[in-house]
């Protein structure tokens, strides 16, 4: 048993919020934009997680603890995926990058969404950093016993 | 017995020395955590730990023979090992240090030491409530 596991885990879970906020930041910086390096209009970016065995290396010595190491899982970032739903579409002739018909192909991305994803976000990282404040809250509580 | 302070003390001074360098280098991540193409460190110290005390939770060997020599575990040998911590996430800055993580880790360090403080000053107390007698 490993009292400080949960920090460990959670700081995945930190992590993987921290870059939420990273893209979600950038998705809301080019919810105009146009042009790419890749070329066409910016696609909306989000990120793509999961679930890792946050104990590696298992000993068998205790089932329960083998049953509790197997069930206990962290968070990694695998990849950053692009949201592949169609362009915004919208009649602009004024605007360089609008096709001969004088329609421009704005970025997929609705900044509500982006809003909601961003406060979901933070309240994910500050469940997270509940956890870690109430484990070692719990590691000093078991440091009074017997006192 | 024989000794006033058996081995676990030596350990306990060991594994608190280990704590407030880990500190320094915990901190020194902490501080460079936007230094462009800095690289984080990190100290080990349980394995070594256990290799020295033969993993079986024992820190003296055991002595099958009255011959034998009275061994303690030689705690100097043991030496907190420098490793390179590595990025799960590319930063395009070239900067490794992942700034929850380590926060994790100085949380834990801070929580370990006061564990061993608080396990040392146990260990005094018993010996003042024998050398007082009890009172």
């Amino acid at each position: 048993m490993d009292p400080f596991l949960p920090l460990r885990i959670c700081a995945t879970g930190l992590r993987v919020q921290r870059l939420r906020m990273d893209l979600i930041a950038s998705n809301i910086a080019n919810v105009n934009t146009t042009q790419t390096p890749q070329g066409g209009p910016y696609r909306r970016k989000d990120l793509l997680v999961t679930a890792v065995p946050a104990v590696s290396n298992f000993d068998f010595s205790d089932i329960l603890e083998a049953n509790l190491n197997n069930s206990l899982y962290k968070v990694i970032p695998i990849s950053v995926i692009e949201d592949q739903r169609p362009f915004k579409v919208v009649y602009q002739p004024s605007h360089p990058d609008a096709d001969k018909n004088g329609y421009v192909k704005l970025p997929n991305i609705s900044p509500l969404e982006e809003m909601v994803n961003m406060i979901s976000a933070l309240r994910a990282y500050e469940a997270n950093v509940t956890v870690i404040n109430n484990t070692k809250s719990m590691i000093l509580k078991a440091l009074e016993i017997g006192r | 017995m024989g000794n006033l302070f058996d081995p676990s003390f030596k350990i306990l001074e060991k594994a608190l020395d280990f704590c407030s360098l880990r500190h320094d280098i915990l901190a020194a991540n902490v501080a460079n955590a936007e230094t462009p193409n800095y690289r984080p460190f990190d100290l080990i110290f349980k394995e070594e730990l256990k290799k020295v005390t033969n993993s079986k939770d024992r820190l003296c060997l055991i002595r099958t023979n009255n011959m034998h020599l009275a061994t303690s575990t030689d705690v100097d040998q043991i030496k907190p090992r420098l490793i390179l911590v590595r990025p799960t996430v590319p930063s395009p800055d070239g900067n490794w240090v992942d700034i929850d993580y380590q926060m994790a880790q100085l949380a834990e360090n801070s929580l370990m030491y006061q564990v061993m403080t608080r396990i040392l000053s146990q260990k005094f107390n018993k010996l003042r409530y024998a050398i007082n007698e009890g009172r």
